[in-house]
């Protein structure tokens, strides 16, 4: 966010290289914090359907005794 | 992946070559921080399974930091190169990461879908046993239900068979049982000798008891008040005992078949007419139940 600003900046004072670099760096900043969100969200789902299946193996176990 | 790795090679050979003389090949501190997490990252197994083309990406970035370092392009450049390095060995960590575990999704989903096939499985194994179980008992029932009804309509039929028989015996229903009697005329007169008539219903009887052996009889004599108790009371055990030597000769039990005089006493009628007292002289055969009890007087 704050790279974007300082690359809106630049361009504004248009010294371009120092826009394209900031421009470059917060694109990149915003590709890992979407990885980064998206493997967080998969952790949660695998952990949920982790504790789901334990509690649905204990149910049937209890069941089948 | 090849071509990254033999970028470092290239520059360091590169470098050596450009400032030979110098003591130390010229570092810049971002680009050491990159390749550090770069190796780091390719030695992850995790990283190097799930986010190859992530790590190929963030190679090329350091690859070209490296040639811009050896060609000494501006610092600015190198530093750039380094940054974009170091966060795309980062996404390729957290691609890794979220593959890795979009996997443990997939194989729990699984799991979890065999294990509820199983339990389906068990439970309709069970709920097929339990049917036949329950086959088997109304079958059974069934069967038991069959006999029974088969029973029933045999006990019917000898009940009816004995109901005929009966009849066919004289037998009236009194307090004291079926009673058969054997009037005077089937006897000589104030003997105890029975005439062929009484013989033949006798006859009747003893076949009666043959086919049912839990019944027993109980023979008793009779006589009117004419002449003395104790010629009556001899007349009537005689005739009594008549009857029974009679069943008995005929294949009744001995133990089934008792025998009693009771004189003139328990007159059916008076005793002034003729026809009345010849109905007092008299044999009565009192029929036991199915279990083999009479009434006593």
């Amino acid at each position: 966010m704050k790279k974007r600003c300082n690359a809106a900046q630049a361009m504004a004072e248009k010294d371009y290289v120092r826009a394209r670099l900031l421009a470059e760096q917060a694109q990149i900043n915003a590709q890992r914090a979407e990885a980064m969100a998206s493997s967080v969200k998969a952790k949660k789902a695998a952990y949920a359907l982790q504790k789901d299946s334990r509690v649905l193996r204990q149910k049937i176990d209890r069941h089948t005794q | 992946m090849q071509k990254t790795r033999y970028f470092p090679m290239t520059l360091i050979a590169a470098a050596v070559a450009i400032f030979s003389g110098c003591s130390s090949i010229p570092q810049n501190s971002p680009l050491t921080e990159a390749h550090s997490s770069y190796n780091s990252a390719r030695s992850d197994p995790q990283v190097m399974n799930f986010a190859a083309v992530e790590l190929l990406q963030a190679g090329e970035s350091l690859g070209k930091a490296d040639h811009a370092l050896s060609k000494g392009v501006n610092e600015g450049k190198v530093d750039q190169l380094a940054y974009m390095a170091k966060l795309q060995v980062g996404i390729a960590q957290e691609t890794a990461e979220r593959k890795s575990h979009e996997l443990a999704v997939t194989n729990a989903s699984s799991k979890r879908d065999q294990d509820l096939l199983h339990a389906k499985t068990a439970e309709a194994d069970a709920a097929k046993q339990e049917l036949a179980v329950v086959a088997e008992t109304v079958d059974q029932q069934a069967a038991a239900l069959a006999i029974a009804s088969a029973n029933a309509e045999r006990d019917q039929a000898l009940i009816a068979q004995q109901e005929i028989q009966l009849k066919e015996l004289n037998a009236k229903k009194t307090e004291r049982g079926l009673v058969i009697t054997l009037g005077d005329v089937l006897f000589s007169s104030n003997k105890a000798q029975l005439e062929s008539g009484g013989i033949h219903n006798v006859q009747k009887l003893a076949d009666f008891l043959k086919q049912y052996p839990l019944y027993k009889v109980l023979v008793e004599g009779y006589t009117d008040s004419t002449g003395s108790n104790n010629l009556n009371q001899e007349l009537s055990d005689r005739r009594a005992n008549a009857v029974r030597t009679a069943l008995l000769d005929m294949g009744s039990r001995s133990d089934h078949v008792t025998a009693r005089g009771y004189g003139e006493a328990y007159p059916v009628a008076g005793n002034d007419t003729a026809a009345s007292r010849q109905l007092n002289r008299r044999v009565e055969i009192i029929l036991s139940d199915g279990n083999g009890n009479i009434a006593p007087r």
